[in-house]
């Protein structure tokens, strides 16, 4: 069978040269481990939008942090939330409707596009309630009457009414980076690939799907970048982004899966901040369903979910239980727990409701967050109540419309948001019927309670209402907070200089990156 | 064969406009509303009416329906809901390293695939026809993605020698080959235990025919006789399933791209569809049909390369 041989021998010879063809040119190249001038950051999901008036997602958010300004800049480790950014100061009027900021002289647009001026924070902040603009904070911005210009470094925004969560929730969060109004009329619908801001990085590159890149500012008004350029990479899973860290591929990034962050956690190669997620994971009850409708039952299930053994055992410890949808770094947060786990609690209610054996329903969840780890733990744990909850498992976008149909009685869901208002208008307020507020949860003295908060310029009465209005939460249980998880930010024992700035983001400029 | 090729070219328009025509009405009637998707917890009523009327989603369906013809006949395909970008740039970007991708593991596939089925097929019912059908059947039964993991932790985790995630720079070629190597061989497994199958019970068949019997008759050598007149004829059935498998990759690499972080057309695809990104999932459809089209089309004409005896007229 000599033959055989001959030919099977050449196919595999062809086989052996395609491999050996590529082995010693990738040997010869850098590929794998980043070199020092360069910091590779993880990145989740691609990003959405960076327009500011259209930053939706964590990512659009943590790079537009580093490529633009904004008045303010959150960071929850200060008094009140912010520092000040392009704003070298400000003031607050009295009465809370005037905010009076005077600005870094001499800062620079990326790329050679002149110099931000106070012209450039009112064309940004007056295109947030153009509707033209596709911004998605129409709402949020009507709180701003108008906005004057004093001089090229002086500018006051005058508020209809006052709003003290104006600074952290809107200047100094997603809407508030200042853009560039000649690069957006350049680019129009490929601005995301092309957006100028003034911050400590240049947007470089966009390759959809793959890695951003971003280059040092030189010009930076504030601290300098010490790392010549950041590569963010795309890697959607944790258990690859695992590989790619342990590798040695990538140099920093966020944790979300609890089992992986777990095993990270007990890595000792490589150095981590575990921090408290900005975040709430609850379950939405549509209060409009039997018999979720009868608030014994929904308060039965609160009693009824061990949340402590849920984040003990199936989170391995990474969160705390939480009685409120607000974290600790947000004004009005109550620590205090009020729904211990009591079976027998749980129990009598439903007995009182009418229901002592229990009775079927369902929870709907995402592949996304904790859920798929964090339903059938408790489906168990409701089941020894009798609770007979069925899972159904649903993509993002049938969830949401099963929710605004209202065709569900419990939801799985989680926020994360910087300020007390973000949180509770959009998600107890009856405005904000059938989405986000799916639970139907309609009740005049909680919108009045949050319209009054959102305005109160006393910060002690201002707490008071937010804890009022965690306290009627309670009471009515349209939602039933479920855990506050934590972030396991990874680094390699290289990278030094990292913070967490109290948001799932980076402050890069902050970071140097050593020999290995 | 021109005269073949234009026919196929005709058929290709109504076979077109039913795919467009079912690509549009499944994308359309399957739940899930694009604009709660883009929205997310920023959704008010008020806003998200605004944006249904900015994206022309409230016109009745079958306005949509010609306005989505019309724009396709001038080969505008829109802008992605999510990212904004026109269509076919994010299908431009993406394809290329899903080509790269599909036809790396074709290739290694046929390169492993073609010499263990003929050796299978000579040795039939003796130890290597075992092993080869034994590896075929745990290849065939073998998850893309366990195999793509497997790769992963130890070519690239344990011994270090393959990046861990990525596609590579477009712009340098052994960087593309060294990022390609593990997600290749892992989607080429299962096309390489079906090629060999088919090689061997292919190759069996013509063997047994009677011009082999002749060829062998007339003293013409053994090898001559494989290479030549065996295998050219064996070679039908391997094309038809390449060409098949080739077209299927374009869209079905999607595991293994998101095993090993890859951007591409079967990522793009499922991100659309997750997102309801009407514009992005028919564009990209439409591509990946035509490619499939197109594919079929010279596997046809290699067919007639192949073997002399087909002729299109």
């Amino acid at each position: 069978m000599r033959w055989v041989k001959r030919i099977s021998g050449s196919w595999w010879l062809a086989m052996a040269a395609l491999v050996l063809l590529g082995i010693p040119s990738g040997m010869g190249h850098a590929i794998g481990a980043p070199g020092d001038q360069e910091l590779r950051v993880r990145l989740v999901n691609d990003i959405y939008d960076v327009d500011p008036a259209r930053i939706r997602d964590t990512e659009d958010y943590s790079i537009s942090r580093e490529i633009y300004s904004s008045l303010v800049r959150y960071n929850s480790t200060k008094p009140g939330g912010v520092e000040p950014d392009l704003a070298e100061r400000y003031e607050i009027s009295k009465d809370g409707l005037v905010y009076t900021f005077w600005l870094h002289k001499n800062v620079k647009w990326h790329k050679g596009y002149g110099e931000v001026t106070a012209k450039d924070v009112k064309f940004s902040l007056d295109r947030l309630s153009d509707k033209a603009s596709g911004s998605l904070y129409l709402s949020q911005a009507s709180i701003i009457d108008h906005v004057q210009v004093v001089d090229d470094y002086q500018i006051k925004v005058f508020l209809k009414r006052p709003y003290p969560g104006f600074l952290v929730e809107m200047l100094a969060y997603r809407p508030g980076f200042i853009v560039n109004e000649r690069a957006l009329n350049e680019f129009k619908d490929k601005y995301t690939a092309h957006p100028i801001g003034s911050g400590p990085f240049i947007f470089d590159e966009w390759q959809p799907g793959a890695k951003i890149i971003l280059k040092a500012n030189p010009d930076y008004y504030g601290q300098k970048p010490k790392v010549p350029q950041v590569t963010f990479v795309l890697i959607r899973e944790d258990s690859l982004f695992q590989v790619a860290m342990e590798k040695g591929d990538v140099d920093l990034g966020y944790f979300i899966d609890a089992d992986v962050q777990a095993s990270i956690v007990a890595n000792k190669k490589l150095n981590k901040l575990v921090v408290p997620a900005p975040q709430t994971i609850y379950v939405r009850i549509n209060i409009t369903k039997k018999p979720w409708d009868d608030v014994r039952v929904r308060r039965a299930l609160w009693y009824a979910t061990d949340r402590q053994s849920i984040i003990k055992n199936v989170f391995h410890g990474l969160g705390q239980i939480s009685d409120t949808l607000l974290n600790p770094s947000v004004f009005g947060y109550d620590k205090k727990i009020y729904y211990t786990y009591d079976p027998a609690k749980a129990k009598e209610l439903l007995r009182e409701a009418g229901y002592p054996n229990g009775f079927e329903s369902e929870l709907l969840y995402y592949n996304g967050e904790t859920w798929p780890k964090g339903a059938p733990a408790v489906q168990g744990i409701w089941r020894s109540v009798g609770f007979n909850v069925n899972l159904k498992l649903y993509e993002d976008a049938q969830l949401y419309e099963q929710y605004r149909a209202g065709n569900f009685a419990l939801g799985a869901d989680g926020i994360m948001r910087v300020g007390p208002d973000q949180i509770y208008s959009i998600l107890l307020h009856s405005k904000s019927i059938p989405l986000p507020n799916a639970m139907r949860y309609n009740d005049p003295d909680m919108d009045r309670m949050i319209d009054d908060a959102r305005v109160e310029t006393d910060s002690a009465k201002r707490a008071a209402l937010y804890h009022k209005i965690q306290e009627k939460m309670r009471a009515d249980v349209p939602i039933v907070p479920l855990y506050q998880p934590e972030f396991v930010l990874a680094m390699q024992p290289n990278i030094k200089g990292v913070v967490f700035p109290g948001i799932q983001a980076y402050v890069l400029s902050n970071i140097t990156k050593e020999k290995p | 064969m021109s005269a073949y090729l234009a026919r196929r070219a005709l058929v290709l328009l109504p076979t077109l406009l039913g795919a467009i025509t079912i690509i549009f009405l499944v994308i359309h009637l399957i739940p899930g509303d694009p604009v709660a998707m883009i929205m997310r917890d920023y959704y008010t009523t008020e806003s998200a009416s605004a944006l249904r009327h900015l994206l022309g989603l409230d016109r009745p369906l079958a306005i949509q329906y010609l306005d989505y013809i019309w724009k396709t006949l001038h080969l505008d395909f829109g802008l992605s809901f999510q990212n904004k970008r026109a269509v076919i740039t994010n299908i431009a970007d993406q394809l290329p390293f899903t080509v790269e991708l599909g036809a790396a593991s074709i290739l290694l596939a046929l390169l492993i695939a073609v010499p263990a089925g003929i050796l299978s097929a000579v040795y039939r019912n003796r130890w290597p026809d075992y092993v080869s059908r034994i590896l075929a059947s745990l290849a065939i039964s073998s998850p893309e993605f366990l195999l793509g993991v497997l790769l992963l932790l130890i070519f690239a985790l344990y011994l270090g020698w393959f990046p861990s995630y990525g596609a590579g720079d477009a712009t340098d070629l052994p960087s593309l080959l060294w990022h390609l190597l593990l997600p290749a061989c892992a989607l080429g497994l299962r096309e390489t235990a079906l090629l060999s199958r088919i090689t061997r019970s292919s190759f069996l068949e013509v063997v047994s025919q009677d011009y082999v019997r002749t060829a062998r008759a007339k003293g013409v050598k053994e090898g001559m006789v494989i290479y030549r007149h065996a295998l050219r004829n064996a070679l039908i059935p391997i094309l038809t399933v390449t060409g098949v498998d080739l077209a299927y990759l374009l869209g079905g690499a999607v595991v293994i791209e998101t095993v090993f972080s890859r951007q591409g057309a079967g990522r793009i695809l499922l991100d659309a569809v997750l997102h309801r990104d009407y514009p992005q999932v028919q564009g990209t459809l439409l591509v990946l049909i035509v490619i499939a089209i197109i594919v079929n089309a010279c596997v046809d004409i290699v067919y007639a390369l192949a073997d002399p005896r087909i002729k299109y007229a």
